[in-house]
Parts: C-alpha cells; structure tokens; sequence
C-alpha cells in the first residue's frame, strides 16, 4: 500500500557542508517519480533523507519535514528503524551481503526483523527473485555466495532483497547504472509493476529512462560549486521533456548544460 | 505479506500510525539500547580497570619514594635494602626505551615486507603454510624466545658485534671489549624476533581486507605491483600498521621473561649497546621481586609505574604523530603524485624472467672478490657487499632496460624476499631448537603424568599438570577477555564519537603496554586487600587484563575494514543497528576477529610472569580453578601474609620448579 511523501523546506548538511536546500515537493501514491540534475546536485542526498539514510553519514543532518501520510518521519519520537521498514532504498553500487548465500541476501531484511516460517520464506524469496528478473539466473545455485554473482545480477539481487519486505516506499539511486539493456528494461518494468501498489523514487542520469518510466520529474540543479543544490521545478514528465517551465531544465534536458 | 508492520493490502491509507513512536530520536529500540550499554559498559570497564591499576601502582609507589634517599628519576643504583635506602631509575628507562627501539626499528618494516610477501608476493602455495608457522611463533611463550636467546642467538652474535666493533667501534655506541653477547643490543635483536610474528600478523590480516577495487583502480591506471602497494594498499592499511606496531612496542616494552634469560643485568648506563649489561624495568621487577622485602616491592612496583607513565606518552606521541597525518592518509590522495606516465609501447623492454638470479649470482661473485682481494674475513662483510651490490646492481640494470618504475618494483621485490629469508633464519631456528630439544623428553609418559611425585633433581615426571593449568586459565582469561574486548571494540567503531571513545581508544593502546609483570602485581595486591590465596582463578584475572587490549585492538581494525555499504544495506531494510552488527558487521569480519582473538590467546598462553607470581605453578593436579592451589612445600609465607619466591632465574617449564 503506497503512501503519499510531502516535503518541506528540507535543508541537509554534511558537518558544516549543506548539500541541498530548502527542498519542498510531493510525491503522490502508485506513481514513479525521477530524479535528474547534474552530478554532485545533491539526489543521492535528498534521496537519503527520506529515509532517514542521511543521518547514517558522519555529520549528517536534516532539517525540515518530511510526512509520510501526514506523518512527520522527523517528528519527536520516530524511529528511524521503522522508517526506513516502510521506505526500503536499492544503491547506487550492488551491495549484497558478502556472508550470505543469495537466498539468504533475499531474506535477510525478513530474517533480520523476525521469524518466518521456512515455506513462507521460499515463496517471499522465489516471488520476489522473480520480481526483480534474477529467479532463473540463479534458482539452481540459492545457496551459493551473493557476491559470486556478475554486477549486473548482484544489482538485481540488492533489488530483489529490497522488494522482499514489502516497503510503502522505494527508493532507487541509479539503480541501472550497472545492468544490461535487457535487465535495465526488467527493472524498468518491474517499476512500472510495482507502482500499481509502491510509491517509487528513482535517481537516475538516463534522460530516456526517466521519460519511459516516470509520471512525474524532479530537476536538480546547483547555482555553482560548493553551493547547496536546489529543487527547481517539478511536473509531470510530459511537461518537463516537452515544454518546461524553467529554461535551465530545458538546457539540461536537451544537453545545452553549462 | 507478514513484514513486522501491517503494509498488506488495505486500500485507503487510512491515518494510521504505522510508524513507531516508542520513544525519543536517535538509537532508541530496547535492543539497540541494551547493546550500546553492554559495548559502552565494556568500554567503561576497560577504564575503571586501567584507573584502579594507576591508583595501585601510584599508591604502592608514592609509598617507597618518599622513603628513597636518592633522587628516583636519576640515581644510578637500586639498593633498597640500604639503610636509608637509594633507588633510582634511570638505567632502567634508558635500557627499556634503548631496547624497544632497536627492537621497534628492526622489526616494523620486516614485519610488514613479511605482510607484503605473504598476501602480495609468495606463491599461494608457500603463503598460507608459511602464515600458519608465523600464527604459531606468536604463541611460543616469551620463556622459549628466552631460552633460544641465551643458549642459540647470544653465541651467534660474536661475528656481528666483532664487525660492528672494527668498523662502527669509534662511534662509541658500537665499541666491544669482547664480553659475551648478553648485552642490549642482543636483547633488541631478541625482542624484535618476538614482535615479529604479532605485528606480522595484523598487518597481513589488514592488507588481506584491503578492497579489490582499490588495487584494480590502481593497476588499471598501469601501476607497478610496487605502486599499487603504494597507492592502495599501504594507504589503506596505514592504521592497521600502526596498531600492530603498537602491540608490538607494548610487548617489547613490559617484556620480562626473555629479556631476564638474556641480559646480563648491571646497574649503570653504558654508551655501547654491545658490552654487556644495562637493565629493563620490566627484567628488573621480575629478578628483584622475589628477594625483595615490602619496601623493596613498593620501590619496584614505583618502577612499574614510570614503565606505565613511558607507554602513556609513547602513545600519546604516537597519536599526535597519527593525527596530524590523517588528512593525508587515504588511498586518493596518493594518487597525484604517482600518475604513471602511460608506456609508450604496449610491449615494453622487459628483463628476462632469470635475471634476479642472474644478477644475485654476479653479485655474490664480485662480492667474493671484493673480499678476497681486499682481505676481508667476516663473511658478514662479503654478504652484506654482496646484498648492496644486488640492490644497486638490480636498480642499475632494471633501469637502463625497462625504466625507472620497474627498477623501484624489482627493488621492492628483492627488498621484500630479503626481508623474509632474513625473519626465516631466527624463526625456524627458534622452531628448530624448541622442537629438536623438546623430542627427547616428549612422550605419552611426559603428557600424562604430572610432576607430583619427583624431585627436581631428578629426571621424570610429566607435563600433565602445565597442559591443564594452561588450558584452565587460559580458558578462563579468554571467556572474561574476548567478550569484553570485543565489545568494546564494537562500541568504539560502531558508536564511539567524543571523548569517551577517545579516552578508551588511547589508554587500551597504553594497556597493551602494561608489562605482564605488573598486571599480576595489581591482583596480587587485590588479593592481598580481600586476604586471599593464591588460586588459579586469579591468574586468569591478570591474564585476562593482558589480554583485552590485543582483542580490542585488532577486533577494531577488523571492524572499520567492514565497508560502510553493507551497515547502509541492512539499515535501509530496516534492521535495528544492534542486529546490523550482529547479524551483518560481525559475520563479514569474523575471520579478522578470530585472528585477533587467537593472537591474544597466543599472547597469554605464553605468559609466564603473572602466574608464576600468583599461582606458585603447583606441580600436583587441581582442577578446582577457584580454590586455592597451595603446593605441599612452596613457598614461604612471611608473618605479613605475603608469599615470597623468586619468579625467575628458573628455565624450567612452568611448573618443573620446586624449592629444595
Ligand atoms: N559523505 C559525504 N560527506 C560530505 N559531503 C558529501 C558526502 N556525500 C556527498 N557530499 C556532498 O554533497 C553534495 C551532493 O552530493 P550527492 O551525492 O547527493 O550528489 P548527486 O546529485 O547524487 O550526484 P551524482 O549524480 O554524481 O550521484 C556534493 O557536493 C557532495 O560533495
Ligand atoms: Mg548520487
């Protein structure tokens, strides 16, 4: 069940460093929103935060809000455990864990969090094997290392594990950037599958795949280095590839940037 | 689906509170609680114990200085027995720090060429055994380095003082009137063989971490394997290296039994490391201790305390130096500097594949030569002529053909070999010796049987009782130890900011430096507070506290080498940060853990001072740790309660010993 993010002037800082800021945007229920802007524009930040990932970092710190359902992830008293069960994320870099064979990378957010029931477990990890286009790859060798696996699999197996505990939210940082075209178009599926009941975000540098994927575009930009990045406008896809508002995003979008 | 929160199907998204609000920001679950107070209570403990070991010895101390008639910083002598009694330290501060140095001199850089040999240079084949008998040699305890010392290296080392007479004599440091080879020098040399294998031992373990990535990043810009350790993994092992140094240094710094074995003790300093005599404090406390009456204890125990105070600011310095060089150190940085200029062609000249040997053989040639013709006798010369001209001779050829780059690399190659040949002689020397001497008497009967029944006098007896001694008490040092240890390292890498971290951080580096001797004084003057006996368990106590900071040591560097993306990876499923670690942080680095743990076990298993002096190695069997190990005839109580006994002296296993 998806579940709708609505962010307010959202500042985030590394130490002294502040990434981005004064960030507002809402993100509604079952659909795909992208993130694009140059890099260094602060996605991945902004992306962590709201999950509450940001604040892992030595010096991370947010201010500002961020509701989930009209409920403030930031607020006194929140957990940021529970958060980040309902707001899952997949990386930039596979990142599967290395002690683990790979149906135990797929059932360790299950694992880690509770008991199940080993039938129960199987079907999780074959149904969401299947989800993130990896099951016949890999379903005669479960037991083996995770990270045996190519880079292309180990992303789609970090994907699989993600979709596995079910979150509200997902989000995805370039999470293409090492698969082939054909997973690169499983996965672009898998997104368009998993909106009817996820809420996703996803970073990513592919102007084509953010026009095939998602209902709405967030542009990023920074006015130089060394300055916080900035929202600077957010529209439906269409608007934004055919005809945007702000002729930075124009700029960018027909690669006339800088 | 059943998550831990109710995300099934429910279409509205009615306002429900799914998120938790169990209590206030930050680690906040009971779990994550109940961990960080158990890894912050260890960390604490670690603390308490070092101030309750400061408070005793300053106490101890405070009690015979002011009594010393002489000034206790710079009075050559140690009569406490003198009425008034003198007593100062400066021989010994000078004799241990001129010790640890040389030892820390010679054994850093071989320790970690042996590192780079194991996981950069031997054939896999060669690597892992050889890895295995370094595992091992850690563990030899510091009474069999003591004894190979005083009957295999002292001898051995009259052709090289001869040389460094003639040639460096005139420096005064080096000058030999020919005494035998019980001097400082020597018990460098010996200390540095001892160190060898701990420090060995981590670093090979924190280059083995070193990222795949890394290293590729390296040789895909076209580095040399000498480049690439430069770049990547030297870099990125920079604090590991520093730790084991600094367990090494500790180790050299409270070494007792070896150093009493090899030293020929005199009360004065001399300019010549080569003649001789000189005093450590540690050696010193350990041959005095026995004979000493209350007051010469307490002076000794004064000693113990400027030995502390010695490892506190070598630290200190240590982490200043470390400190300042942070910014710095990362494997990125390297990299402006080392941009290899692409080759030119693809196929670059290349020496062929038996040119080190090629030229090994001419230099040795030449060197003979040399020798020959110009007189030389010591066949040290002719080698070390020889070794000079290998290197020059290497550097010279490899750059006229292949370049300048692969000249550095082949001489970091030969630089590397030669490093480990030259551990390799002392090492299975050692090995040898203890093996081949050990043999004769090695049989059922002496593993079986206990030494009960005989006489020291006479041949006989068993080794039954030292296994299980062993076994108990260092079984029972390792369950207190490792938990602690490893929880305090957890609570130092995973959520040590500020200064409690930092405080823990530096005075476990002190720990490690606290002389074996000293640690089994503290409990001894515990025990004599609470008015008990000497037992086995009180052994294991002093073992114990030898051993956490090994195992807080070398679990952190284990720990930090556990890359950030698998701790993001389970925190963005939402597992609580105490299962991260458990379940996440710990699997990945178990092997570096084990290692460490081993290691400290090693440590302690070879410990012969604390528990001589706690435990008076009762030769029947007594497999009650914790009631008292009294031996029939012992030891002499004294009206004051405190048992007397000279620790040392006695080569001997331990429990071979019995008073007439
Ligand atoms: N761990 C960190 N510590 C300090 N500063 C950081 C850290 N991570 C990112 N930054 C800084 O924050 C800013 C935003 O970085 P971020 O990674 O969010 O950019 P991005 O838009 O995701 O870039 P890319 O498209 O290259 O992934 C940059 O200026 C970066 O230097
Ligand atoms: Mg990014």
């Amino acid at each position: 069940m998806a579940k709708r993010i609505d962010v307010s002037g959202l500042t985030a800082y590394y130490g002294s460093h502040k990434a981005i800021e004064d960030i507002s945007m809402t993100v509604e229920p079952r659909s795909v929103t992208a993130f694009i802007g140059p890099s260094g524009c602060g996605k991945s930040t902004f992306l962590r935060t709201l999950n509450r990932m940001h604040e892992v970092t030595a010096g991370g710190r947010v201010e500002g809000k961020v509701l989930l359902d009209d409920e403030d992830l930031y607020g006194t008293g929140i957990d940021p455990v529970s958060v980040r069960r309902e707001v899952g994320m997949v990386f930039q870099r596979p990142n599967p864990f290395p002690t683990m064979s790979i149906f135990d990378n797929v059932a360790a957010g299950l694992r880690l969090n509770g008991s199940y029931k080993k039938s129960e477990l199987n079907d999780i990890v074959e149904r969401s094997l299947k989800g993130a286009n990896l099951w016949n790859e890999v379903k005669d060798r479960l037991n083996k290392p995770g990270s045996g696996l190519s880079g292309g699999q180990q992303q789609r197996l970090c994907i699989a594990r993600a979709i596995a505990v079910e979150p509200n939210v997902l989000l995805m940082d370039e999470p293409c950037s090492a698969l082939d075209p054909i997973s690169t178009l499983a996965i672009e599926d898998l997104i368009g599958e998993l909106k009817e009941r996820f809420t996703i975000v996803i970073v990513t540098h592919n102007m084509q795949q953010a026009a095939r994927v998602s209902d709405r575009t967030a542009f990023f930009n920074l006015a130089a280095v060394g300055q916080p990045g900035k929202l600077i406008e957010i529209d439906d896809t269409e608007r934004i590839f055919s005809n945007p508002s702000v002729q930075a995003t124009e700029d960018y979008i027909s690669g006339r940037f800088g | 689906m059943g998550t831990s929160t109710q995300i099934t199907d429910a279409s509205p998204p009615a306002p429900q509170q799914t998120v938790d609000k169990r209590a206030a920001r930050g680690a906040t679950r009971p779990g994550d609680r109940i961990f960080l107070g158990l890894s912050r209570g260890s960390g604490i403990l670690l603390l308490v114990i070092m101030a309750a070991i400061a408070a005793f010895l300053t106490y101890r101390a405070s009690l015979a200085i002011s009594k010393d008639e002489g000034n206790f910083l710079t009075t050559f002598q140690w009569d406490t027995n003198a009425v008034p009694p003198v007593f100062g330290i400066a021989v010994l501060a000078f004799g241990t720090v001129v010790s640890s140095i040389i030892a820390m001199v010679i054994a850093v850089p071989i320790a970690v060429a042996i590192a780079l040999f194991l996981t950069h240079y031997a054939p896999r084949r060669l690597s892992g055994p050889i890895a295995y008998v370094i595992d091992l040699l850690a563990a030899v305890p510091s009474i069999v380095y003591g004894l190979w010392g005083a009957l295999i290296l002292v001898p051995h080392m009259n052709g090289l003082f001869g040389w460094l007479n003639d040639y460096l004599g005139w420096t005064g440091i080096f000058s030999w009137q020919g005494g035998p080879a019980r001097s400082m020098l020597t018990v460098g040399i010996l200390l540095a063989i001892m160190i060898l294998p701990i420090i060995t031992n981590v670093s090979r373990e924190v280059f083995r971490q070193v990222p795949q990535m890394h290293e590729e990043a390296a040789l895909a810009l076209g580095a040399t394997r000498w480049e690439v350790i430069r770049m990547a993994v030297i870099p990125f092992g920079r604090s590991g290296i520093i730790s084991a140094s600094m367990l090494g240094l500790g180790r050299a710094l409270g070494e007792t039994m070896a150093v009493a074995t090899v030293l020929s003790p005199t009360f004065d300093i001399q300019a010549s490391l080569l003649d001789p005599g000189g005093g450590t404090f540690a050696q010193n406390i350990a041959s005095k201790f026995g004979e000493a009456s209350v007051f010469g204890q307490d002076a000794l125990i004064a000693s113990g305390l400027v030995l502390f105070v010695i490892t506190l600011l070598v630290n200190g310095a240590a982490r200043a130096i470390i400190a300042r060089r942070k910014e710095y150190s990362g494997p990125t940085h390297e990299h402006r500097n080392h941009h290899p200029k692409g080759p030119s062609t693809l196929r670059g000249a290349r020496l062929p594949k038996w040119s080190p040997y090629g030229i090994a053989a001419g230099s040795i040639a030449v060197a003979i030569g040399i020798g020959l013709a110009a007189g030389l006798h010591s066949r040290v010369q002719w080698g070390l002529i020889a070794a000079i001209l290998y290197v020059v001779g290497t550097y010279a050829i490899a750059a006229a053909v292949e370049g300048k780059r692969q000249a550095k690399d082949r001489v970091a190659t030969s630089f590397v070999w030669v490093a480990f040949l030259l551990a390799v002689i002392p090492l299975a020397s050692l090995v040898w010796s203890t093996v081949a001497r050990g043999v004769k008497v090695l049989d059922v009967y002496f593993l079986t049987h206990s030494m009960g029944v005989v006489a020291d006098t006479e041949p006989g007896g068993g080794i039954y009782h030292a296994i299980l001694g062993t076994l108990e008490q260092v079984g029972l040092a390792t369950l207190i130890a490792a938990p602690i240890g490893v929880l305090t390292a957890i609570y130092l890498v995973e959520y040590g900011r500020g200064n409690l971290s930092k405080a823990i951080t530096f005075f476990v580096d002190v720990m490690t430096g606290i002389p074996s001797i000293v640690a089994g004084l503290f409990i001894l003057s515990l025990m004599l507070i609470f008015e008990m006996q000497p037992f086995g368990f009180a052994g294991s106590l002093a073992l114990a506290i030898l051993m956490m900071p090994v195992v807080v040591r070398s679990t952190e560097e284990m720990l930090k080498l556990v890359p950030n993306e698998l701790r993001e990876a389970s925190l963005a499923l939402g597992v609580p940060k105490w299962r991260t670690i458990l379940k996440v942080v710990l699997p990945t680095s178990i092997g570096g853990i084990t290692t460490g743990i081993m290691l400290s076990i090693a440590r302690i298993a070879g410990e012969t001072a604390p528990v001589l002096l706690l435990v008076w190695g009762n030769p029947l069997i007594n497999p009650n740790p914790f009631e008292g190990r009294r031996p029939r005839c012992r030891c002499t109580s004294t009206s004051s309660g405190r048992t007397a006994r000279a620790p040392v002296r006695r080569t001997t296993a331990p429990g071979r010993r019995r008073s007439p």
